[in-house]
């Protein structure tokens, strides 16, 4: 019995629609390959049916009646590693898609999804991998791409504005002086000044002149 | 577990200082009076007499006796005492916990006194009026009767009820988390009953001091409190606080991982507390022995206890000690083993929390409004007071001037230019003073009339957002869901499709694929779920996302200094100002590249976004209003922002919005 052909996968469904927990069970029904072991309405059920109904894997909606699905998520692989959560949401945005997998969601599927979809999705991450539909990836390169670009070393673009207050900065005025010069308030002065040393990573004035200088900015 | 133990342990309790029963008059001897000749005066001072008596005793006997002294008031068309009967009322409907039929008596009664001119002697009414809404749980209302409880203490000198009004205030402090308000009023409070000799009050204030430290999770504090109020409680025999003490007591050792100890306490709290025979009281009490029992793994000990509480809980229709039972016989059931049971208690739970949840969200919603608005008029109560000191000021400053003048007269000796001169500044410094007053008044009603606007404005744009959301979530949770199911269903029905109709079920399958996204882009625009969820940061980046991928143009998108979430109101409306100047550079700038910037320095947020697109002319803009500028301008006034753009044509455009983190502040 060195691999069983085909095991079952135990499988929670946890949404607060009735009819879809319904639709989507409706549809297991005839995968051999997946058992459905239970259906919640709410996270709180989620929690309690994961200690019970001891589930290899859960669809998980993220907005449900009780507790945020991101919480519901963080809680149950918490406590429960080796259970394997999939978002099954309308929600295509990155932001959502980051959130769900940084909580610990292994995979992510839109509820419009197929049924050979759904079934890849829970295959794939019983086997212990990652699984994001076509459209999730999308949106998360989408998302991810400015950070990357962030972090790495080129220069963060100044706006016209700190262009300005850079090269007064340069030129040795003070505070107040830019303020008038410029028609803005102190605050302002400082928050653009503040912004720069952020975007420069520098830690002083002293430094703002010296990477002006040698990079050339305001060429 | 914890947490839910340590709810149970600090049940704060409210003396009722405001109805505490004078002497013990027998009901029996008041009532042969009744039945005698007497005037009609007379008659109402024993049923004042028999109401103060049977409060704590038999209040459907307090129902009688109000009805009757009312008649009897209304007989003798005495508004003084009708108003009496009004307060009584207040306080039988207060013990029943009718409590919105007891602020209305209550406020009735402010109202008697407000009418006659003496505000003070409303001083009672207020009290109670804070003490019921606390009840209720609306903790912003409450503060507001203290507070003007508290004022009219104060001018009446009466040191009892102001040191009781503070110990109740630090009462609700703590249960909005201002632990050191709380401690701070609470402190006041118990240095004014001791200066008064007041041991009963003074093992109050201790107790709820030891509750604060609770709270704050600073057990060995908390403990030492507990302790001496449960001293002076013993010194004093009163039973009701030693079996307070004792479950607060309990609660500190379990805490402090003193097991034995903290079942010992709760054991001995149940003890006194079945005594005094206070239903809600001793099914808290019982609840605490149940789970220390459950955690020593005494599941079958623990069980009956538990039962006893579920039923009492049940009998007196008491919803949170109810939930709490549920959630620990769900756990004693589990470690039992009876699963089914388990399970059907922690559903009763889940059930129970949800519904209580959602009542407390109802009234806070109510509550934050108070809350609001007695803010609004602090404010303005401020304003005019300043006012009222320029006006002052500008008095002196005209009187030091006469003095000044006529002196300088007096020394120049000539008496009849003095008196001329004298006579002719006080004529003129008086028609100033009209002029001035007249102004002051002229700005006032301009300020008062764009308070107005603002406050209408914000109540409007509210209600909006607020039915936005609610639309947005509607389609997104209720029709999406639906058409996402229909799909889903529809899509497995693919294999037993003949192939003549493949074309059409393929046809099909897209117009649902559309539907989908369709539904999902309205309820998007409407109200994006990652604004509400997750903040402002994560959805103007959503936004960047989308329009990088919908277009060619590039998008930075950069964050300074923004880690908390702002308020509700400053996240959404910056979030739609940047959307709208998003789709104003898509749709005319022609741009290669956007940058949007957001940031926050000292209380300040500031957004930028700049392009390098083609630019337009201001001034011509303003004119034609065709790139929506004025809506750009009322969304930034309405979070009380600057808003500057620099534009001219053939060259980007920056607009920059700065606004207040706080707007509350921003305000004042």
């Amino acid at each position: 019995m060195e691999m069983p052909s085909e095991p079952t996968i135990r499988t929670l469904l946890v949404d607060d629609h009735q009819m879809f927990i319904d639709g989507l069970a409706a549809i297991f029904s005839d995968i051999d390959e997946i058992q459905v072991v239970g259906k919640c309405l709410n996270g709180a059920e989620a929690l309690v049916q994961c200690q019970m109904a001891n589930p290899q894997v859960v669809l998980l909606d993220i907005n449900l009646p009780d507790m945020d699905g991101v919480e519901v998520c963080k809680k149950i692989t918490a406590t429960h590693p080796d259970i394997k959560v999939i978002a099954l949401t309308t929600h295509s945005e990155g932001s959502f898609i980051s959130s769900m997998l940084s909580n610990g969601a292994k995979g992510y599927v839109l509820k419009n999804s197929d049924k050979e979809t759904l079934q890849q999705a829970i295959k794939t991450v019983h086997q212990g991998e990652t699984f994001l539909g076509e459209e999730v990836t999308q949106a998360l390169i989408q998302g991810i791409m400015p950070e990357n670009k962030r972090s790495h070393t080129h220069i963060p673009k100044l706006t016209r504005r700190e262009k300005e207050v850079l090269a007064l900065i340069v030129e040795e005025y003070t505070t107040q002086e830019i303020a008038d010069k410029l028609f803005i308030s102190l605050n302002t002065v400082e928050t653009h000044r503040k912004n720069l040393l952020h975007k420069l990573n520098v830690r002083n004035t002293a430094g703002l002149v010296r990477f002006t200088v040698e990079h050339k900015l305001l060429n | 577990m914890k947490k839910l133990l340590r709810y149970l342990g600090v049940t704060t309790y409210f003396v009722l200082s405001s109805v505490l029963i004078q002497a013990q008059t027998k009901t029996d001897s008041l009532q042969n009076l009744l039945q005698q000749e007497i005037s009609d005066t007379t008659r109402f001072q024993v049923y004042s007499k028999l109401l103060w008596e049977n409060f704590f005793n038999d209040l459907p006997k307090c129902h009688v006796y109000a009805n009757e002294a009312l008649a009897l008031a209304h007989d003798m068309q005495d508004s003084a005492r009708i108003y009496k009967v009004h307060h009584y009322w207040g306080l039988i409907h207060r013990l029943e916990g009718n409590y919105d039929s007891s602020l209305y008596y209550f406020q009735e009664a402010v109202n008697y006194h407000t009418r006659t001119g003496h505000e003070e002697n409303a001083l009672q009414a207020l009290f109670n009026m804070g003490v019921v809404s606390s009840f209720q749980g609306k903790f912003y209302t409450s503060l507001a009767y203290y507070v003007r409880a508290l004022q009219l203490a104060e001018q009446k000198n009466d040191r009892f009820m102001l040191a009781d009004i503070q110990n109740s205030m630090g009462i609700i402090h703590k249960k909005l988390k201002n632990y050191q308000k709380s401690l701070e009023l609470t402190y006041v409070a118990l240095e004014i009953f001791e200066e008064l000799d007041k041991p009963l009050q003074q093992a109050n204030c201790i107790s709820n001091l030891g509750s604060v430290y609770f709270e704050m999770q600073q057990f060995d504090s908390a403990l030492v409190y507990y302790q001496r109020a449960y001293e002076t409680d013993k010194v004093l025999d009163n039973q009701w606080g030693i079996g307070h003490q004792l479950n607060n007591l309990a609660a500190v050792y379990d805490e402090l991982g003193e097991a034995d100890q903290s079942l010992e306490y709760a054991t001995k709290g149940l003890a006194v507390r079945e005594k005094i025979g206070h239903q809600r009281e001793i099914a808290e009490s019982l609840i605490r022995v149940a789970s220390l029992h459950n955690q020593a793994g005494e599941a079958d000990t623990a069980l009956p206890y538990a039962q006893r509480a579920k039923q009492i809980s049940q009998e007196i229709d008491a919803k949170q000690v109810l939930r709490d039972t549920n959630w620990i016989l769900s756990k004693i059931q589990n470690q039992l083993g009876n699963f089914q049971e388990a399970y059907q208690a922690h559903v009763a739970y889940a059930d129970l929390r949800d519904s209580i949840v959602n009542e407390e969200i109802a009234l806070q919603i109510n509550d934050l409004q108070t809350r609001y608005e007695t803010e609004k008029k602090e404010k303005e109560i401020i304003l005019l007071t300043q006012e009222w000191e320029v006006q002052q000021a500008e008095l002196d400053r005209k009187n030091t001037f006469l003095i000044a003048s006529i002196i300088g007269c007096i020394l120049l000796g000539a008496l009849i230019l003095v008196t001329i001169g004298f006579y002719r500044s006080r004529m003129k410094s008086r028609a100033l003073i009209t002029q001035k007053n007249e102004e002051i008044n002229q700005r006032k009603i301009q300020e008062l009339e764009q308070r107005q606007k603002l406050i209408s404005m914000d109540a409007m744009v509210t209600g909006q957002e607020e039915e936005r959301k609610r639309i947005a979530k509607d389609l997104h949770d209720g029709l999406g869901s639906l058409l996402a199911n229909v799909q889903m269903r529809f899509s497995s029905m693919k294999d037993s499709i003949q192939t003549e109709k493949s074309s059409a079920y393929r046809h099909t399958n897209d117009l649902l694929d559309e539907a989908c996204h369709e539904v999902r882009k309205i309820a998007h625009d409407m109200m994006p779920g990652a604004l509400v969820k997750f903040g402002l940061v994560p959805a103007i980046q959503d936004s960047c996302s989308s329009l990088e991928k919908n277009t060619r143009i590039h998008v930075d998108f950069q964050v300074y200094d923004m880690n908390d979430r702002l308020e509700e109101k400053v996240e959404i409306t910056i979030y739609r100002i940047v959307q709208e100047l998003l789709s104003n550079i898509r749709k005319h700038a022609q741009a290669q590249e956007i940058i949007v910037q957001l940031s926050v320095h000292e209380e300040l947020l500031t957004l930028v976004v700049e392009d390098d697109g083609v630019g337009f002319d201001l001034a011509n803009a303003r004119a034609k209003d065709g790139l929506g500028l004025r809506s750009l301008e009322s969304r930034v006034k309405y979070i009380n922002g600057m808003l500057s753009i620099d534009a001219a044509p053939s060259r980007g455009t920056t607009v920059t919005v700065e606004a207040p983190v706080r707007q509350e502040v921003a305000l004042v």
